[in-house]
């Protein structure tokens, strides 16, 4: 027997260990980003006056620069790319299917036609003087709650659709997917057919509203999605055997003692709910949900102990990253996270298929 | 009799599959479960592990399974699919989630060392850090075995264990059910192909047609006219040194 094969609790513990240190460095990564992202801006700060402000020890344009501008931002930003990429990982793993993800089964495009729909059907919003995409400020929109409500209402529909077929017809985790794409193209369809009708302004308008942005939510919705995220997290995490077990085959689940049509059922509630959320407060932010899991999964492999924490944390970082870069790159206005999200991510993706990263 | 099927029925969208399928089993022994393709073997296996609920009873070690939650069948019954997928895994994880349904919160330390002493026992500990989803056929049969043997069942379900290996991993696959019946006192019902395997190995013979039970017996009484009868095959059965081996002859049509 070799040596080093002697004692494998051990070695183990160590791989284990190993791998939560790595989950650190991205907190850290993740902290020192926070810290760059406060400080970057037109309003120039250094980092004792970020630090000291996050401490509650700055007063006025200061405190109001960290606390009413940018932090809310980045906290959207953290908050919706940890909502993402659980929600992407939980379906993936259900779904058993490397494509799974909010926008694959047609949440984000439900949103965006629920938003469309209440930009020009029912009249919510006003565009305001701006005309340039740069310049609108989403909230000056005098009812954005009513925009919310119905983008909402129909990123839920897309959900309870698709978990009303798998439920009643049974559908396979491949048909449920195949199920997204046609409800996305439904979805998609019926976005194009409003906005046909629509004046020049709406239109600007509800394309405007689909450039997934981290500038829109305010402190209660950010607290809104936090709250969410964490429950449907701590939901995750309580089934993290049942999601590794999931990993092995369907078969073999059910035979650990996995009552997979239940964890399916709700861990896809769960995952599209909080994701109609974010897309609903946020817009649509594509690619997120679908790489980060895959990411995490290249890190860290299908043990879900570490793939949930990791999924959220490697969501929180890719979109503050590229919420950051767009603010790098125009200077003092902003391009649309959600613009970046996909410059980002679909090289990324093909880099992880190539290296074989993507399962 | 550690297991005890009775009357056993189950159909598939409104089809039989199984009818009326009755057998015992006695501790410590293996069965091997015969039949042509499609006549409900895995549906059978299945049956058994609790993954489908048939008409009938299964009782085990004296307790009716139909009381049982799912922890508690998969404490009694280790069930080894035909398919598997290649997760992303080390094999120590993967054989760790034998644990699972003894588990509460998380694996304890006698859990890792039950995987740790398994991995040793089966000759796997070269493999215990390294990727399951990288292994070879062979390899990856072992592991699946080692995750049955960690779930401490009472009775290990085997549905085709040796499709698709080479006949060393096929031989050192059905040893490890063997050893496994032998030194942990364990009984098994395994369902395989290869007649000549379930004669080096099995005890005794339950030989699937048409859904229902054509012959329920020990494997010395199994000659080649039930063989003949359960397959539509001529074939020749010869003893060579201590074994039994099946000889094709021809299809009968």
């Amino acid at each position: 027997m070799n040596a080093s094969h002697e004692n494998l609790v051990s070695d183990y513990k160590t791989g284990l260990r190993r791998k939560i240190g790595l989950s650190l460095l991205l907190l850290i990564a993740l902290g020192l980003l926070v810290l760059f992202s406060v400080s970057f801006g037109a309003y120039e700060l250094d980092f004792f006056q970020v630090l000291r402000s996050l401490a509650g020890l700055e007063q006025g344009s200061t405190r109001i620069v960290v606390w009413d501008i940018r932090m809310p931002r980045i906290v959207t930003a953290i908050v919706t790319g940890c909502t993402l990429g659980v929600s992407g990982m939980a379906i993936q793993s259900l779904l058993r299917n490397p494509l799974g993800s909010p926008f694959t089964l047609g949440i984000s495009q439900g949103a965006a036609f629920g938003a469309s729909f209440s930009i020009i059907v029912v009249g919510s919003g006003s565009l305001g003087a701006a005309a340039s995409t740069q310049a609108m400020d989403i909230s000056s929109f005098s009812d954005l709650y009513t925009t919310t409500g119905f983008a909402f209402f129909g990123a839920v529909s897309a959900t309870i659709a698709i978990i009303l077929l798998a439920r009643i017809r049974k559908m396979s985790p491949e048909s449920i997917i195949l199920a997204g794409i046609a409800l996305s193209s439904l979805f998609t369809s019926g976005t194009i057919l409003v906005q046909y009708f629509a004046s020049e302004e709406q239109i600007a308008r509800a394309v405007f509203w689909t450039f997934g942005d981290v500038t829109r939510s305010d402190w209660t919705e950010i607290a809104i999605l936090s709250i969410a995220t964490s429950f449907v997290m701590l939901y995750y995490f309580f089934n993290r055997w049942s999601f590794n077990a999931l990993a092995v085959g369907q078969e073999a689940c059910e035979s650990l003692g996995v009552n997979v049509n239940r964890l399916r059922l709700w861990g896809m509630f769960f995952a599209a709910l909080v994701a109609a959320l974010a897309t609903a407060f946020n817009g649509v932010i594509a690619f997120l949900g679908l790489l980060a899991p895959h990411i995490g999964r290249w890190l860290v492999g299908s043990d879900y102990r570490l793939l949930i924490p990791f999924s959220a944390l490697i969501g929180a970082l890719l979109l503050l990253a590229a919420d950051t870069a767009g603010r790098l790159l125009l200077g003092s206005g902003t391009l649309p996270v959600g613009v970046l999200t996909s410059f980002m991510g679909a090289p990324l993706f093909l880099y992880l298929l190539i290296k074989g990263g993507a399962r | 009799m550690i297991l005890s099927a009775s009357r056993l029925c189950f159909k598939y969208n409104g089809r039989p599959v199984l009818k009326d399928i009755s057998f015992e089993l006695p501790r410590g022994k293996i069965l091997a479960l015969l039949g042509v393709n499609g006549v409900g073997k895995s549906t059978l296996l299945r049956c058994l592990a609790g993954i489908l609920r048939p008409g009938g009873s299964v009782v085990v070690d004296g307790k009716d399974t139909a009381s049982m939650n799912r922890n508690e069948l998969a404490r009694n019954f280790a069930y080894v699919p035909q398919s598997y997928t290649r997760a992303p895994m080390s094999v120590f994880d993967m054989v760790l989630l034998g644990r699972k349904p003894h588990m509460d919160w998380g694996p304890g330390e006698q859990d890792l060392r039950m995987v740790e002493q398994t991995l040793k026992l089966l000759g796997l500990e070269q493999l215990a850090m390294r990727r399951a989803d990288r292994l070879s056929g062979g390899e990856i049969q072992k592991v699946i075995m080692a995750r049955a043997l960690v779930q401490d069942p009472k009775v290990l379900l085997l549905d085709e264990p040796t499709s698709n290996l080479d006949l060393h991993n096929q031989l050192q696959v059905m040893d490890l059910m063997e050893q496994a019946v032998v030194d942990q006192g364990l009984s098994a019902v395994v369902s395989v192909h290869d007649i000549n395997l379930a004669f080096r190995y099995a005890d005794i013979f339950l030989m699937l047609k048409d859904g229902k039970v054509h012959t329920l017996a020990s494997k010395d009484e199994v000659d080649s006219r039930t063989i003949g009868e359960v397959y539509g095959v001529e074939v020749i059965v010869e003893k060579i040194q201590d074994y039994r081996v099946v000889i094709p002859v021809r299809s009968s049509g």
